[in-house]
């Protein structure tokens, strides 16, 4: 249970990341493609300012990190995310959010996204993102992970009814609880007595459960997503 | 306790009550004589009288039919009184003629209510002073008894009216107007019985007793055996009225929760329909059928009822408790009567009727015990009701809250769906971009501004989004902001709210208020610090409040240095019903101090806009 599931998916045989980068505002599209290119674990394929421009940069070849803004002028986000992950399924996705908040994020997760950049990220911490997400790590914030104990359903009374496979287990379901609770990983490891390092991990892998539970697309009661009440 | 002293009272009352007739005996008088001999002679005109001297008082041998005694006493007085002496005849049987020095003075046959069956008659008689002879006076009384009961005459007393009258009154009570108290209360019992009978036909119970209180009635018809045919129809009535001794075993079984076998209930018709029968078609008389057959028969069906009373006690039904000692002294009364009409026994006093008495009380407590019981049930019944509806009304009240709430919720996510999407598409990317461009044109100041109004707005957002009792999750999105600046900075963060006692009473007013506390706490100790660490946690302080600590181990917090700051701060405190303190730490460094209430004030649904 509490094995990560290692995803090979961004570390190619060449070793170099090969990255898709798409946001529509000049100067932070600029800022984010020069930290990627001091970066010397990738390589930056494209910086695209539209959905047309990136999907053509998808179909062109092989693409193994993708780093999108959601609202873009002539499409969303989460139409590029949806295409690497159909064609690419190896391949990792991240949204760029000004706010590391529920709606705009669990909407990119559950459209395949495995992490998150904040608008205003510097250099450190876009690549310190982008290699968590290599080891098969994703972030995740208290309200983030408020949402996804209410969408995948704690194991409560009134769960929803969520495919077998896509359910929470309890472990994922306490670590979430924690999360939201505002408890940091250091206290959660403790608490829960697992490595600090594993929570990261655990999240990944509830990240890939919404994607799923949006893909076998389960009704979600909206009756049932009552508040949480910590 | 309470009820353990009712019920003695309750039973001495039905004693004395039932022994009535009895009381004058335990009477004591004071002056005047009692004449206790006479000579007795049968009744007929004559000289040659057999006179047998006899002690009073005297019952002589029942005979069938009328019969009468005369007796003759004789007192002796010293001189001629001036006022007039009055003659006390505290019992006799059933009528008598009264003469003085062979003058007549008064007959009571007239005077009192006709006896009927039950018997015994009182009078007081005013002897004239001009009658009254120095030395001895005779007096003759003339007793007739009629019907089935034995001529009687207790020993008379002599003496002034002020020493008898009151003796003779509590006779004339007991002996007239307690027989017709118990007619009165009979009949208010039986239209008492009446209504309940037709308001609950359904219970077996209320009918019997309506019955048997109805066939008791003609019982009293001896009252008026002076109307013409009444004497003659008396036997028969007598019979008709023994169906109700049949209906009192049927009541003690209802009340013992008992079945009731069909042939009992058959009796009540059948058995006096049997002895009007034979009195009608044999060539017997009416009275002797009755003293023969429906006597007999009618004691049988009262001595059942208390035998199946007293089985009911035993099992302990309360009803058949209350109606054991009443039916059992009825029972007694019964067979006294029948001992002294028999002539086992001598007296003239009839008890059965004073009994009935006591039966008809406790058919009346029965009544009104039942009636309580119910209204009590009908209490609890309400009670459970009210309590359910209370119960109903609470949940309404809870699911209406949880509507509002749910509500506010829904319209508090719309309005931040609406203004993440604003700000998304707005001031953020604006303010992301800044950055960017402060960045690219190495303009630290502008972009430090940048991502603190940046931070400012996430709080701003994060905020719309806290419900009750989520204040950790307010301090946690602040964490992860915090972080990431603080980190940044080069100072280290050691976050802790896991032991913050849950908040109640949290809007999202109160959040951005204890968001921004902390945040100015944060940026004082980063600005005038300079701090290279800082604590915060969330901790209980006390029983009743809670408490967010802000530690750095930079320069202490100064009144002058951060002025504004510091009573901004105070001031979101105070809004929060809490309070700020600021101390100076003893290894150097400062600690800010936030107190909080466990309730926070001001609890709306909907936040003020």
């Amino acid at each position: 249970m509490d094995k990560p599931a290692q995803q090979p998916g961004v570390r190619q045989p060449d070793g170099v990341c090969r990255v898709l980068l798409v946001e529509d505002d000049g100067p932070l599209r600029e800022r984010f493609a020069r930290l990627l290119a001091a970066w010397p674990g990738g390589q930056l394929v494209a910086a695209c300012a539209t959905l047309g421009q990136a999907l053509q940069a998808l179909q062109g070849g092989r693409i193994d990190l993708l780093i999108t803004d959601l609202r873009l002028p002539d499409g969303h986000g989460t139409q590029a995310i949806r295409l690497l992950r159909s064609l690419h399924p190896q391949a990792e996705a991240m949204v760029i959010s000004v706010l590391a908040d529920d709606a705009t994020v669990i909407e990119a997760i559950e459209a395949g996204a495995a992490g998150y950049l904040l608008k205003d990220a510097d250099s450190i911490e876009l690549l310190e993102a982008i290699e968590e997400l290599r080891a098969g790590r994703s972030p995740i914030s208290s309200s983030i992970a408020r949402v996804i104990v209410r969408r995948l359903g704690a194991a409560g009374a009134d769960a929803p009814a969520v495919p077998p496979a896509e359910a929470l287990t309890p472990r994922e379901t306490e670590i979430l609880w924690g999360i939201a609770r505002g408890l940091t990983y250091a206290e959660l490891a403790q608490q829960l007595g697992i490595s600090r390092q594993t929570v990261p991990v655990h999240i990944k892998n509830v990240y890939r459960k919404l994607e799923a539970t949006n893909r076998s697309e389960a009704v979600f009661n909206a009756s049932r997503n009552g508040l949480i009440r910590l | 306790m309470r009820r353990g002293a009712a019920l003695v009272l309750a039973c001495l009352g039905l004693l004395l009550l039932a022994g009535a007739p009895l009381w004058p005996r335990l009477a004591t008088f004071e002056g005047g004589q009692r004449l206790v001999h006479a000579l007795v002679a049968p009744a007929g005109e004559g000289v040659a009288m057999p006179w047998q001297p006899v002690q009073l008082p005297h019952t002589w041998p029942p005979h069938l039919g009328d019969a009468e005694r005369r007796y003759r006493l004789q007192f002796e007085l010293s001189e001629a009184p001036r006022e007039a002496l009055y003659l006390f005849l505290p019992l006799l049987s059933q009528s008598a003629v009264v003469a003085l020095n062979g003058a007549e003075l008064a007959d009571t046959g007239n005077r009192s209510l006709p006896t009927g069956i039950t018997s015994g008659v009182t009078a007081l008689v005013r002897l004239p002073a001009d009658r009254l002879l120095p030395g001895t006076n005779t007096l003759d009384v003339r007793v007739a008894a009629a019907g089935v009961v034995r001529g009687h005459l207790a020993p008379p007393h002599l003496g002034s009216a002020e020493a008898l009258t009151p003796h003779y009154r509590l006779q004339l009570f007991l002996l007239e107007h307690l027989r017709l108290m118990v007619l009165a209360g009979q009949l208010l019992l039986v239209v008492a019985l009446l209504v309940v009978w037709l308001y609950r036909p359904a219970e077996p119970l209320f009918g019997w007793l309506l019955l048997m209180q109805a066939l008791s009635l003609p019982l009293y018809a001896g009252l008026r055996a002076d109307l013409p045919g009444v004497q003659e129809a008396l036997p028969y009535l007598l019979m008709v009225s023994t169906a109700s001794t049949f209906i009192l075993p049927i009541i003690a079984l209802l009340v013992s929760g008992m079945p009731v076998p069909r042939a009992l209930r058959a009796c009540v018709p059948a058995v006096p329909a049997l002895g009007i029968a034979l009195a009608l078609l044999a060539p017997l008389p009416a009275r002797q059928v009755m003293l023969a057959f429906s006597v007999p028969a009618a004691l049988a069906a009262v001595w059942a009822a208390v035998l199946v009373a007293a089985m009911g006690a035993l099992r302990g039904v309360r009803e058949a408790q209350l109606l054991l000692a009443p039916l059992l002294l009825f029972a007694l009364a019964l067979l006294h009567d029948v001992a002294l009409v028999a002539g086992w026994l001598d007296g003239a006093i009839l008890l059965g009727a004073y009994y009935r008495l006591v039966l008809m009380i406790v058919i009346a407590v029965l009544l009104m015990r039942r009636m309580g019981l119910s209204l009590m049930r009908l209490d609890g019944a309400n009670a459970r009701l009210r309590e359910r509806l209370a119960e109903r009304e609470a949940q309404l009240a809870r699911l209406h809250a949880e509507e509002r709430r749910e509500a506010a919720e829904r319209v508090r996510s719309q309005e931040r769906q609406r203004l993440t999407v604003d700000l998304h598409d707005g001031v953020s990317g604006h303010l992301a971009s800044i950055i960017a461009l402060a960045e690219r044109e190495g303009a630290p100041a502008i972009e430090r501004s940048a991502r603190e109004a940046l931070d400012d707005l996430r709080a701003v957002i994060h905020s719309l989004d806290i419900g009750d009792r989520e204040l950790a999750v307010a301090l946690a999105g602040l964490r992860e902001r915090s972080a990431r600046q603080l980190k940044r900075l080069g100072v280290e963060l050691d976050w802790s709210t896991a032991r913050l006692p849950e908040i109640s009473g949290v809007t999202p007013t109160h959040a951005l208020n204890v968001l921004r506390i902390v945040q100015e706490a944060l940026t004082n100790a980063v600005r005038h610090g300079p701090a290279t660490r800082i604590a915060v946690r969330g901790e209980a302080h006390g029983a009743a409040q809670a408490a967010i600590v802000v530690e750095n181990d930079g320069a202490p917090f100064t009144a002058g240095g951060g002025g504004a700051g510091l009573e901004n701060m105070r001031r979101r405190a105070r809004l929060l019903g809490g309070a700020m303190r600021f101390e100076a730490l003893p290894r150097g460094g400062a600690r800010a101090v936030l107190v909080l209430p466990l309730q926070l004030p001001g609890q709306e649904l909907l936040p003020d806009r």
